[in-house]
């Protein structure tokens, strides 16, 4: 299967705290589309948003992530990862985007953020969905 | 493991099995399709969104412009 949208840790929180309609859009599509497309949970970015949401908030970011089979899927940070996922954090001083960066890069998918301007340090324009 | 059904099709549902090798695996994968929709917009329903085709419209609309821009000759980020 191939990751076709990566979701980081500010449309998490979005879609967590219903303030905006972008995510449940993308995800709505990726599944209507077919095939064998996923749209990408990077498990950092899970972390980061599941740490400052409240219990209610919280259930839907599970939900998000875990009940949809076969068009959500969180994708595990590897062990290898975790240095450069762990500076990019720092770095974009923005937890959880790391990681949601590196998936992007590796597979080829778009990362879909409110957070553009701050992806585009490490991605390119092309590759960044403004949500 | 599976289970043996006799169903009744609408003649022009039943039509589209002419052009098939194996209905029991076509009529599977568009149950499987049909329970895997109804999950996703269970859960968005469930969290209170309400998801519009014209809003899923535009996000398609945004999303297929940005991969045809990667898949171009020459796009950014091409190695």
């Amino acid at each position: 299967m191939s990751v076709r949208v990566i979701l980081d840790t500010s449309a998490l929180l979005s879609y967590a705290r219903l303030s905006g309609l972008a995510v449940g859009e993308l995800v709505a599509m990726v599944e209507e589309d077919g095939g064998a497309a996923l749209v990408g949970v990077p498990a950092a970015s899970f972390l980061a948003a599941y740490s400052v949401l409240d219990k209610d908030e919280r259930s839907l970011l599970v939900d998000l992530a875990t009940k949809i089979d076969g068009v959500t899927t969180i994708l595990p940070l590897l062990g290898a990862d975790a240095v450069e996922v762990a500076g990019l954090d720092a770095r974009l001083g923005a937890a959880g985007l790391g990681h949601a960066v590196v998936e992007a890069r590796r597979r080829g998918s778009l990362l879909a953020t409110y957070a553009g301007s701050t992806a585009r340090w490490e991605l390119p324009d092309g590759t960044v969905l403004d949500l | 493991m599976t289970r043996r059904f006799s169903i009744s099709l609408p003649d022009e549902v039943a039509a589209e099995l002419d052009h098939v090798d194996n209905a029991s695996a076509y009529i599977a994968e568009a149950i499987r399709m049909r329970r895997c929709r109804e999950a996703t917009r269970g859960v968005l329903a469930a969290a209170g969104y309400q998801v519009t085709d014209e809003g899923v419209r535009r996000i398609r609309e945004r999303v297929r412009a940005l991969e045809a821009r990667r898949q171009a000759p020459g796009a950014e980020g091409q190695e």
